[in-house]
């Protein structure tokens, strides 16, 4: 059977261009449900953590408030990692549900939030990989000092 | 298959398809994706550093062995995790980075060869991660069902 090219939303898309962008859904939407399949095993091992930690504080007895609060911070840090890494799977879940309704039914305005959705998701890891790159420049800077100060 | 020629006049009545569809946040999605592919490619450069570095303290293992005997079997391990890391790290960043080049061209130039060859390597972006990820996924199932089996047989030999 002959393909011709699908006029999508005004806009030339050919059966192999149709056909990498359904694919590129595919996998996105794959590595979405990985995504927030981890970011749930991330919540549960950071609830996980404070469980454990209360209660070998609790079999210490009095003065291990320690263990608690290093579980209770260890957690939160789990916790926020679950978040961060939730967001951008949201995104990528959005990107790849829209753009196969978007070459289901030949919707140009689905197209465009599958483009804005992944534009967001890859905007948050630029963001955050932003505030990483802070992070580590302000850690050097400040061991840079001390260890100059140490001298 | 057809080259759309550049077009910047904003109310010039014209029949060119690409035109009525708004690229701007596919285009900003690209810039974004420069953005990490730059970050991601220096990544493996520091990585292909650090593996170098860690070659040339192999040149005298017994001075690293005095420091901790196991650090010359780490370092001798690391020279070639290194490297591999840092092709690991390398290939998304390439393949975002020609991504949005191509994303850009379509944008700028509204050439329809570009958007397509954007498709492409978009594809090839999360095609590589969703292959990695399986790889990942089934160490993690083989590794739990190594250890589950291990558990088993220790408690049965108890």
């Amino acid at each position: 059977m002959e393909q011709n090219p699908t006029n999508l939303f005004d806009l030339q898309i050919d059966p192999v261009s149709n056909g990498f962008l359904a694919e590129t859904a595919k996998w996105a939407k794959f590595l979405s449900i990985v995504g927030f399949v981890s970011c749930g095993l991330l919540a549960i091992g950071g609830l996980a953590v404070v469980t454990i930690f209360g209660s070998m504080s609790q079999s210490m007895g009095a003065g291990s408030g320690f263990g608690a609060g290093f579980g209770a911070g260890l957690s939160l840090i789990y916790i926020a990692i679950a978040v961060l890494y939730f967001l951008p799977c949201l995104y990528l879940y959005r990107f790849a549900t829209a753009m196969q309704a978007a070459l289901g039914v030949n919707d140009g305005v689905k197209l465009q939030e599958s483009f804005k959705n992944l534009k967001s998701c890859f905007k948050f890891l630029g963001i955050l990989t932003l505030v990483v790159l802070a992070i580590y420049a302000l850690g050097f800077l400040f061991g840079g000092m001390a260890a100059m100060f140490s001298r | 298959m057809y080259c759309l020629p550049a077009l910047t006049k904003m109310n010039e009545p014209t029949n060119n398809p690409l035109q009525q569809l708004d690229l701007a946040p596919y285009g900003k999605a690209a810039r974004w994706a420069r953005f990490l592919a730059v970050v991601g490619g220096l990544f493996s450069l520091l990585l292909l550093v650090a593996a170098f570095l860690v070659h040339r303290m192999l040149r005298n293992p017994a001075e690293l062995a005095q420091i901790e005997p196991a650090l010359p079997t780490a370092a001798r391990v690391s020279v070639w995790l290194l490297p591999l890391a840092a092709l690991i790290n390398f290939l998304p960043s390439f393949f975002l980075f020609r991504f949005a080049l191509a994303v850009q061209k379509a944008v700028s130039r509204r050439e329809q060869p570009a958007l397509e060859k954007s498709f492409r390597r978009l594809y090839y972006f999360f095609l590589y991660f969703g292959v990695i990820m399986l790889v990942v996924i089934t160490i993690y199932a083989i590794l739990l069902v190594a250890l589950g089996s291990a558990a088993l047989m220790g408690l049965g030999e108890q």
